[in-house]
């Protein structure tokens, strides 16, 4: 029934608040270890596709299909998700955020948070809401990277981190990449990172209006796909 | 959950610490102070004991709020986003949050009566168990045991199902509304919820007109409460009237009232479980 | 590395690999860096990366060795030929700019050796 070389498989979703809709109708396959850049401006709906993938959101109807699971504990379990926000506890120190991804999640690999850490120069005993916004950042990357998981979700992994953060966090994602699982990214900021993608899905208005694998794209279009970026949104 | 609530442990201990030191450390004050007052009262002596008065009965409002605001926030604030991404059913994190909650409530009121108790000894000497004493036995005398042993368990029931209540609100409050400028919206949900609870207690009470004998257990109408006893005095007792009998050798209560709020509880505990788990949009 | 041009980034990737076997940054049956050091130095995907060594594969300027990596090739004349090829679109792109300036061939050869003395005598 579903095509199982698919992590994910989104069926004509829709999301609406009110009368006003988020997302129309939307369809998107993502294959088993592929980068894929969701790229549209603000608004467009990146984030409420992202949030029902990590399953703190509900759809108003259509398919989402996550390793053969609806969004719910399952999936939880299998996808590492960086939200657009700080999303540790207040109270927390980083070893306590440490110690809790550790407790829930299975799949989260010590050494390779304690290797990541050392690279973005974070220190196990500082206190979460002494970090600088670039720092929480990174230490939100940390963590989520750190697990070994089928699906790595990020929400605009680089918006608003200067570029010294910028790059360590674009070096933590291609070193941390595994073979074998998936991830999406979105982001407005194409040009920092089209790059790092196999494939691009434009979205607007809620609908996916364009995607395609990112060679593929700039060799058809002959340009870069911040410069299709800039022509389908400019 | 057993893991889940070692860190609502962790997130919550400084504050609760906190408060409870300072009902202790207020309490010490107006205990001290009385002990040592002469019989005129002074006007310092006076704000003295309203400002420790206030202090213990601040603490306390302050320690209710923050509970709430524990569970609230996850609802309303980006740490939602750790909470509800964790591989955890809403079940576990209502049941860690819950369990946390009555812990502190629980260890605040007995800190601070052991505590008092303890402090009245050091400062009146043995005297004070004798006082305390006497009192247990001026209560079974009045055949009042197993009056009070109940009214206990019914209190620390509707303790628990009030905090459910409040917690199945703010949900329903931020499952339908969801704005969080209107956020205490919560608390009208909440009080008309409660009436209504209260209202359908009655209703069924006189629907299901039987009562369980507390002493012996056995089931017991109306009718059979007033033959059995020549001289009758029923008051009746608790927050709902119909809920219980209550003589003074014979304490029964109304088995549709019991059965109506124990299904309530589970109903609302389900319900907030139910709630944050699968209609929170966050 | 900046990919600022309208290829796709695994022609670009190998261009620049190519230059770098050229000008002897890569040796004759040197090892080339991993895929993923590769991919982590440039910030480019590394399946990108890994097509860009299949393509230099293809045209036989570098082996795989399983479980070894890949290493440039060692038969001289590949990469004489792929400098000479590198240096003929250079040259050709030279003549016909220098054309529609309006020399002919034979200036051109003139204004070569006269530039070619210069740089002898300093």
């Amino acid at each position: 029934m579903y095509n199982t070389d698919n992590i994910v498989e989104i069926k004509n979703l829709t999301k609406r608040y009110g009368n006003k809709s988020a997302l129309n109708g939307l369809n998107l396959s993502i294959q088993k270890g592929q980068i894929v850049g969701i790229l549209g401006p603000n608004g467009s709906g990146k984030t409420t596709l992202i949030k029902i993938l990590a399953g703190i959101l509900r759809k108003t109807s259509g398919e989402v299909i996550i390793d053969s699971h609806n969004p719910g504990i399952d999936t939880k379990a299998i996808v590492s998700y960086l939200p657009d926000r700080n999303f540790l506890y207040e109270w927390m120190k980083i070893q306590d955020a440490l110690d809790m991804f550790k407790d829930f999640y299975d799949d989260f690999d010590e050494g390779k948070a304690d290797e990541l850490l050392k690279f973005m120069k974070l220190e196990k005993d500082m206190r979460i809401d002494g970090l600088s916004k670039g720092m929480k950042e990174k230490l939100n990357l940390t963590l989520v990277l750190s697990r070994k998981a089928k699906l790595y979700i990020l929400d605009e992994p680089i918006a608003g981190v200067d570029p010294v953060a910028r790059d360590q966090i674009l070096d933590a994602i291609i070193n941390n990449y595994e073979e074998n699982s998936s991830m999406l990214i979105t982001t407005h900021l194409v040009r920092d990172m089209e790059k790092m993608f196999d494939e691009v899905a434009f979205i607007s208005e809620g609908q996916i209006i364009l995607e395609g694998n990112a060679e593929g794209l700039r060799e058809e279009k002959s340009m870069q796909i911040d410069d299709l970026y800039k022509e389908i949104f400019g | 959950m057993r893991k889940y609530m070692k860190y609502e442990l962790k997130g919550t201990y400084r504050f609760m610490l906190a408060i409870i030191l300072v009902v202790l450390v207020a309490t010490s004050g107006i205990q001290i102070y009385t002990s040592n007052m002469l019989d005129q009262p002074s006007a310092p002596g006076g704000i003295f004991m309203a400002l420790m008065g206030f202090a213990v009965f601040g603490a306390f409002i302050a320690s209710i709020f923050y509970l709430i605001g524990n569970f609230r926030k996850e609802l309303y604030e980006d740490r939602g986003y750790l909470t509800f991404t964790l591989p955890l059913s809403g079940n576990q994190i209502l049941g860690a949050k819950t369990i946390i909650a009555l812990m502190w409530s629980a260890l605040l009121v007995i800190s601070f009566l052991v505590y008092n108790i303890l402090l009245a000894r050091i400062l009146h000497g043995e005297v004070i168990f004798t006082v305390i004493r006497e009192g247990f036995q001026y209560i079974s005398s009045l055949n009042l045991d197993t009056a009070l042993t109940v009214y206990l368990i019914v209190f620390i029931f509707s303790v628990i199902t009030t905090l459910l209540l409040i917690y199945f609100s703010i949900a329903l409050s931020r499952v339908t509304i969801g704005n969080k400028k209107i956020g205490s919206i919560w608390v009208i949900v909440f009080l008309v919820l409660n009436s209504l609870i209260g209202l359908l207690s009655i209703k069924v009470a006189e629907l299901i007109p039987f009562y369980i004998d507390i002493s012996n257990f056995s089931i017991i109408t109306e009718s059979d409460f007033v033959r059995n006893l020549g001289n009758i005095e029923s008051h009746i007792v608790g927050n709902y009237p119909g809920m219980a009998i209550f003589t003074s050798d014979m304490f029964a209560l109304n088995v549709g009232f019991i059965l109506f709020n124990i299904l309530v509880a589970i109903g609302i505990y389900m319900g907030t479980s139910y709630l944050i788990e699968k209609k929170v949009d966050l | 590395m900046n990919f600022d041009n309208n290829l796709p980034i695994y022609v670009q990737i190998g261009d620049y690999l190519k230059k770098q076997i050229i000008s002897g940054k890569l040796k004759e049956g040197g090892k080339l860096p991993s895929v993923r050091d590769t991919a982590k130095e440039l910030k480019v995907n590394p399946n990108t990366v890994q097509r860009s060594y299949q393509e230099l594969e293809r045209e036989s300027l570098v082996f795989t060795q399983r479980g070894m990596g890949t290493f440039v090739t060692e038969d001289k004349d590949i990469i004489k030929n792929l400098k000479k090829g590198y240096g003929n679109d250079i040259i050709k792109k030279f003549m016909e700019d220098m054309k529609t300036l309006g020399f002919n061939s034979s200036d051109i050869i003139e204004l070569i050796n006269d530039m070619v003395k210069e740089e002898k005598d300093v």
